[in-house]
């Protein structure tokens, strides 16, 4: 992916997330300059986090997430779902807590999930990078505080 | 009940793709679908395929194939989140 296109791309999906829908979900957007974009998730009686998105490449290849705390310093371990999305394991390529989901990188580069390859989702619905970060939320919703 | 006995309420659309309308709120009748005014808005918003995707409003999850009024709301202005549900995860 030429990196302007995907610049294009990036600043097209952050428009997108506007006051109203931050507003809604509880999230504020702490940084959305290409090709890093960092959203806080906040709830009541939720310790507030925030993923660092990082979307080198989008969209022909997934974001990278990462798990800050509320400072913007890096989490050991995330929150714990049903759904077995949010994976406190050391990831095989960066070490760290990952999101083990399609359309995360981190997903599709761990040995468990090579075969289900990112254009499996690419421009499907839900897989445009709002679509992304609205499944993560979702799934940080439903985990244990 | 009569078209004059209606009840009426206002209600936008907010998605990771933009908000419906993008001021203020459509006028709606509280037995309408609320799938109705969820097709419009993906419509409008270029949107696709979002027949599964959640709808909430504040912390209420909406049953998108019932009215407002079956769904509780009647009056005044409701903003409704809109989006996918996450994806089955784990790893082996």
């Amino acid at each position: 992916m030429h990196e302007a296109v995907s610049r294009q791309l990036f600043d097209h999906a952050v428009k997108g997330i506007g006051p109203d829908l931050c507003a809604e979900r509880a999230w504020t957007v702490h940084s959305a300059v290409y090709p890093v974009l960092e959203v806080g998730f906040a709830a009541v009686d939720r310790q507030t986090v925030r993923i660092r998105v990082r979307c080198d490449g989008w969209n022909g290849i997934p974001p990278s997430i990462e798990w800050l705390d509320d400072a913007g310093n890096l989490l050991s371990s995330i929150p714990q779902g049903p759904g077995g999305q949010l994976n406190n394991s050391a990831h095989p390529k960066t070490g760290r807590p990952f999101v083990c989901m399609a359309g995360i990188r981190e997903y599709h580069t761990h040995s468990s999930h090579t075969g289900d390859v990112w254009e499996n989702y690419m421009g499907r619905p839900g897989y445009d990078l709002g679509g992304i970060i609205t499944q993560v939320w979702r799934a940080w919703q439903q985990a244990k505080p | 009940m009569s078209e004059q006995q209606d009840k009426h309420l206002g209600a936008a659309v907010v998605t990771t793709s933009g908000r419906w309308p993008a001021s203020g709120f459509e006028n709606v009748p509280d037995h309408e679908k609320v799938r109705k005014l969820l097709d419009e808005a993906a419509k409008r918003l270029d949107l696709a395929g979002t027949h599964d995707w959640i709808a909430t409003i504040g912390t209420k999850t909406l049953n998108a194939d019932e009215s407002f009024k079956a769904n509780g709301f009647t009056r005044g202005d409701v903003v409704i989140d809109f989006g996918p549900r996450q994806a089955g995860g784990g790893c082996a």
